[in-house]
């Protein structure tokens, strides 16, 4: 039988701890300052968009990393406002809607005003398409009732609508545009999205809601009708930077510049059906649009950028499951995932078991303590993310964190249960014969409550390896990463690569822990 | 004997100053003063005084909920007097005082208490270990109170769930005496047991309690194991102290009709005495 030194434990503890933390910060201040970070969000437009930005600067010669799959437009503009990325590509609607809904903007220039002078953010000219809510017609039936505007609908009250459920429900959608265009048909009928285009297609409706960038509106030659009240807010898409670049990159400044007003409404949809029906790799995309234009400087910059063009395999994705599975990939994302999950829990441990102990012998904080991590517990996941995004970055760092923070009420649940579950009868002898607190703790009330604590941190280890596929949203790779590019691609295949492993990995950590309970945990 | 033991005249060194009101002569090894003890708003010890000389067994009778087991707890410091003191060895006791004062007390609660993590070895030498004694002086110990308490040896490595009631009630007492206290206290030891293990084991606790001369102090709700073997007998009701002395006095001189009655409900008992 060992007799612990039990202080030396919690001393190692908190050293180890520090040193976790300072870990974070170490890996957090990395490669950032040396080359520029383009983000891009979880939408296919967004990820050739900064694709078309990475290879300008890159056959120009400077250095570019691409941070793509982020989730959401509040992880970037954080990410932006932090410097963990230097540049995106935005909508005007979303800065004025979602992210600056406070300053009740009105028009770009406003924008360009506010965010120059609030936030150090500069802006380029807008790409030049929009993408809008909008509403389409076949261009066949279009071309015969003559309709383009919207407002021409109402000379047709028995034309047919097949809408979206989520754009019948939202104010700015479907009411919006029956109130002010004054549109009484009778036939409306919601679907699923993806449904609408077919529908449409087969002539079982006419008139559908889109947004005005979709590749499909070139599949299925769909006649975009004009706004002409313009009731929709106006997204354009337009390239949102950190002012610090111009001084640490100032050559990207004009290069960049150049993209403002290049891509039209017609080459931002072709953009996206090359991209996710013809499913190219967007990168192709990106230098197809290039090879157009002679943007790039005369000379090499723009040599290279044709022979990165013509050595670019084409990357067709069928349907096919087993030829082609991304091996390497795999793998190189069930290590990032296992980092990701193995970090915070180990973290976790060292957190979660002290505070339960504390829990259990201070009566009076133990309830708040138990409540505090269990409000934590009540916070969707996704949101916890995105709150970690402020005070980590994007990464590993705030998906640790976050994960960390998930785990802490199992184990901290359990290590409670398990002390103060213990007998009184067995308390008091173990005082009554003698042992001071740290050697009842050490000896028998942490032995005894060893049970209830490994199961804590199984638990806490299972649902690590399910929320850790989030991580990707910010940037932290690992199997979510897969299913991300997957559902962005729509690519089933890719999600199931991302998917099953995750799956798999759950299993084992269960199997791992289970087998761990009986190989070491018996009395 | 190489171990420490506490001689019951040796002052020990104390950290603080007593008051000396406090502390009574040391003519008793446990001196409970007017203690009284609340548990919320109820009282479960109203002013309870008594005195335990070295070498006496005292045993404390009542009903359920009478406060006995909370006097023991008391005289060892697991529960704070809301009034009154303990002293033993001339130290105030409470849940503040030195553990090593606890390890001068054996302490067996009702259902032996013994650790299930542990084997039996390991649950009565736990303290030994920790205080670092050698493994000489570790094992002569365990032979010496294997023999007293005529537990088997094979039984040393087994867990206390493959115990029978009698058996951990013997591994209890072994690790209540292994650091050879001067007072021992034990909560209802022969409680849950069956009657033939039951006398068997009243046998062998007289025969250690008379080979050891030490203080025991005792709870019971049975008159005859009180009577088998004890000098001396408190009856308790109600956080109370109702008598104490003899049986005999108790027959003869009742101070209260609950006396009485106590002793006449165990009327099996009584009528063996009589006859």
């Amino acid at each position: 039988m060992k007799i612990y030194g039990s202080k030396n434990i919690y001393i190692y503890n908190f050293i180890f701890i520090i040193s976790l933390i300072f870990c974070f910060f170490s890996l957090h201040s990395d490669a950032s300052n040396s080359s520029i970070v383009m983000g891009s969000k979880k939408i296919t437009e967004s990820v050739i968009l900064g694709d078309i930005g990475i290879k300008l600067l890159s056959a120009n010669g400077l250095p570019v990393i691409h941070r793509q799959e982020l989730g959401l437009s509040q992880i970037l503009w954080r990410s932006l406002l932090r410097g963990d990325i230097d540049i995106y590509p935005e909508y005007t609607g979303t800065l004025i809607k979602e992210l600056l809904p406070e300053y009740n903007l009105k028009n770009l220039s406003e924008i360009q005003i506010k965010l120059r002078q609030k936030f150090g953010v500069g802006t380029f000219d807008p790409f030049g398409f929009v993408n809008n809510f909008a509403l389409g017609i076949s261009e066949e039936l279009g071309e015969k009732l003559k309709i383009s505007k919207i407002s021409d609908l109402k000379k047709y009250p028995n034309i047919r609508f097949g809408l979206s459920h989520d754009f019948i429900d939202r104010n700015d959608g479907w009411p919006l545009v029956q109130r002010r265009y004054q549109l009484n048909h009778s036939s409306v009928i919601g679907m699923e999205h993806e449904l609408t285009y077919r529908a449409l297609n087969e002539k079982v409706i006419d008139v559908i809601d889109l947004y005005s960038t979709d590749a499909e509106i070139s599949l299925y030659k769909i006649r975009i009708l004009e706004d002409d009240l313009g009731i929709f807010p106006n997204y354009q898409g337009i390239y949102i930077y950190r002012l610090d670049l111009e001084r640490r990159f100032p050559r990207a400044i004009p290069i960049l510049m150049q993209l403002g007003g290049s891509i039209s409404q017609q080459e931002m949809v072709h953009l996206n059906r090359r991209a996710k029906v013809d499913r190219l790799d967007e990168k192709q995309v990106a230098l197809e649009f290039l090879s157009q234009y002679s943007m790039t400087p005369r000379g090499s910059g723009f040599d290279n950028l044709v022979k990165m063009t013509d050595s670019v395999p084409g990357n067709f994705t069928g349907w096919n499951f087993i030829g082609k599975l991304k091996t390497a990939e795999i793998w190189l994302r069930t290590q990032e995932h296992l980092y990701l999950v193995f970090i915070s829990l180990l973290s976790s441990i060292f957190v979660a078991i002290p505070l339960g102990v504390f829990a259990a012998k201070v009566p009076r904080l133990g309830p708040s303590i138990l409540g505090i991590a269990g409000i934590i517990q009540t916070i969707p996941s996704l949101a916890l993310l995105v709150f970690m995004v402020p005070i980590f970055g994007i990464g590993t760092v705030p998906s640790v964190a976050a994960l960390f923070l998930y785990s802490l009420l199992p184990i901290v649940r359990n290590t409670y249960t398990g002390i103060s579950s213990i007998p009184e009868s067995i308390s008091e002898s173990a005082s009554g014969i003698g042992l001071n607190f740290w050697q009842k703790l050490a000896m028998v009330e942490m032995p005894m409550a060893s049970k209830s604590i490994f199961s804590g941190v199984k638990t806490a280890a299972v649902i690590n390896v399910g929320t850790a596929t989030l991580g990707s949203m910010i940037g932290a790779g690992g199997l979510g990463q897969l299913i991300l590019v997957g559902v962005r691609k729509d690519d089933l295949s890719m999600i199931l690569q991302g998917a099953v492993p995750a799956a798999v990995l759950a299993i084992l950590v269960q199997a791992l822990f289970d087998w761990g309970e009986r190989r070491f945990l018996t009395y | 004997m190489g171990f420490k033991s506490l001689n019951s005249n040796q002052q020990p060194n104390l950290p603080f100053q007593l008051d000396s009101e406090k502390v009574k002569l040391k003519t008793s090894l446990v001196t409970v003063d007017n203690l009284s003890v609340n548990l919320g708003d109820r009282a479960i010890l109203k002013g309870i005084s008594l005195q335990v000389e070295s070498g006496e067994c005292v045993a404390i009778l009542g009903a359920s909920g009478c406060g006995k087991s909370t006097l023991l707890k008391s005289i060892i410091g697991l529960v704070e007097p809301d009034n009154g003191c303990v002293t033993v060895n001339g130290v105030v006791m409470g849940p503040n005082s030195s553990t090593s004062l606890r390890r001068k007390i054996g302490y067996s609660v009702q259902d032996g208490g013994l650790f299930p993590h542990l084997n039996v070895l390991e649950n009565v030498v736990l303290m030994a270990k920790i205080l670092k004694w050698t493994k000489v002086e570790i094992s002569n110990r365990v032979d010496e109170l294997i023999q007293l308490t005529r537990l088997q040896s094979e039984l040393l490595r087994r867990y206390p769930a493959q115990l029978s009631g009698g058996q951990r009630q013997r591994v209890s007492l072994i690790r209540a005496l292994f650091l050879d206290p001067s007072l021992i206290l034990l909560d209802e030891p022969l409680g849950a047991l069956d009657p033939i293990v039951r006398s068997e084991l009243q046998e062998d606790l007289k025969a250690i309690f008379r080979s050891l001369n030490k203080a025991v102090l005792f709870v019971t709700h049975d008159l005859s194991e009180a009577t088998f073997l004890s000098n001396r007998l408190v009856l308790m009701k109600d956080g109370e102290i109702l008598q104490v002395g003899q049986m005999i006095d108790f027959i003869r001189r009742p101070s209260d009709a609950f006396v009485s009655k106590f002793i006449y409900s165990q009327k099996n008992y009584f009528m063996e005495l009589i006859q």
